[in-house]
């Protein structure tokens, strides 16, 4: 039963990789927005699973991701999906204790502390700090509004 | 419970801590443009942290920094001095040049080593005989004369002054180019004898050597007129003039060879 389990979410992790390498780009400036499926992926496996196991799966799915999306800065989203996992993780440890605002302010606030890392690494000699608070801003709305769907049109409201 | 939280709160903060570590390592091992910008801003921040500690040991070395500079100074302070020193010295000895270039005569240019004498008004200079020198050689400075050789040596030389009681010199002075006798009577004063009454004597004409001795050159500058008396019983008009060398701040002088 636990080897059945660990295959389907093993599986799973590397449908949603593949799914990530083929997501639609939005080119914006010097940089792109995309669908950041993993990330969603990790926030509701945050939410279902103890955040022991979820920041070592944030790791490896980041790894996974650094490979399909940009070698030349290999081990960047294994950094800032481990600590995203980390920061989400947090919302199963407080289940009884925060209510289910603070719960979406922490998916929100660690999307875009995700976001920015990413944009201030990848972006930084290009174009001003504003700039790269306007596109993490930009493209947490944009995955956070993918989680809020997934929550509440698939999951019932059952996550959050 | 309580215990059970705080251990997989651990737990968690060392596996984060983990996937960290080996995240920073693949990410700075990589060689990018990306990564060289993100270094600089890290080495910015590292300066921001550690900014106090460098505060700190600058107050701490200030001290001893302090003491070294002020050592420092005063140093500068000498050598600046010296070298005040130098440049006044050669400005002087440039106007000597100028001098010895223009002049007829020729010069030999000498330093004066020694000012006083019990006995007699001299000084001496470090020329000799192995430079030429002899013996009732004139010695004059920028100005005017100053004395002559009186004993010589190899390589010094004794110098009456003009202002020893003993010292005469054959003059020329006025229009007419009347001669007379320059005769030091106190410092740097002297009168002219011999100077006929019926000559035509203004203060501050000068008295130039007449050229008549065996000694000295004719036309170098003796003394200047201070003033006339005419109003005497003698033939001779009462002539009194202030000698032209600078006897008081004297340092070189040129021997007319």
């Amino acid at each position: 039963m636990k080897n059945n389990k660990l295959i389907f979410y093993s599986l799973l992790s590397l449908g949603i990789i593949i799914l990530q390498a083929y997501s639609p780009v939005i080119h914006l400036g010097f940089t792109t927005i995309s669908i950041d499926i993993t990330l969603v992926y990790l926030s509701i496996m945050a939410i279902l699973f103890d955040r022991f196991s979820i920041i070592f799966l944030g790791f490896f799915i980041g790894l996974a991701q650094d490979l399909i999306s940009q070698v030349s800065l290999f081990g960047l989203f294994s950094f800032i999906k481990s600590l995203s996992s980390y920061l989400m993780g947090s919302i199963r440890l407080h289940e009884s204790v925060w209510d289910k605002k603070i719960k979406y302010l922490v998916i929100l606030l660690t999307y875009f502390i995700h976001f920015f890392l990413y944009f201030y690494v990848m972006i930084n000699n290009n174009v001003s700090i504003y700039m790269i608070l306007q596109y993490s801003t930009l493209q947490t709305l944009f995955t956070f509004g993918i989680f809020w769907i997934l929550n509440t049109f698939i999951f019932r409201r059952k996550l959050i | 419970m309580k215990s059970n939280w705080i251990a997989l709160f651990h737990r968690d903060v060392l596996a984060l801590c983990i996937t960290l570590l080996l995240s920073l390592v693949l990410l700075f091992s990589n060689k990018s443009t990306f990564i060289e910008s993100l270094e600089a801003d890290l080495m910015d921040v590292y300066l921001i942290f550690t900014s106090p500690q460098r505060w700190y040991k600058d107050i701490l070395s200030t001290k001893s920094e302090n003491s070294l500079l002020a050592q420092k100074a005063i140093q500068f302070q000498l050598l600046y001095s010296q070298n005040e020193h130098y440049r006044v010295e050669n400005d002087h000895l440039r106007k000597m040049l100028n001098f010895a270039s223009t002049t007829p005569l020729s010069l030999l240019p000498t330093n004066i080593t020694n000012r006083h004498s019990v006995m007699l008004q001299s000084i001496v200079i470090d020329v000799g005989r192995n430079q030429d020198i002899r013996k009732n050689l004139p010695v004059i400075d920028m100005m005017g004369l100053m004395g002559k050789t009186i004993s010589v040596g190899e390589n010094a030389t004794k110098v009456q002054l003009i202002t020893d009681k003993n010292y005469r010199v054959s003059i020329r002075i006025g229009g007419e180019n009347s001669l007379g006798i320059f005769i030091p009577t106190h410092g740097k004063f002297g009168i002219l004898e011999g100077v006929r009454k019926s000559m035509n004597l203004k203060n501050g004409e000068i008295a130039y050597t007449s050229g008549i001795s065996d000694i000295y050159p004719a036309n170098i500058p003796v003394a200047r007129v201070i003033s006339v008396n005419s109003d005497t019983d003698r033939p001779f008009k009462e002539v009194t003039v202030e000698i032209l060398a600078d006897l008081q701040n004297y340092n070189y002088a040129f021997v007319v060879q």
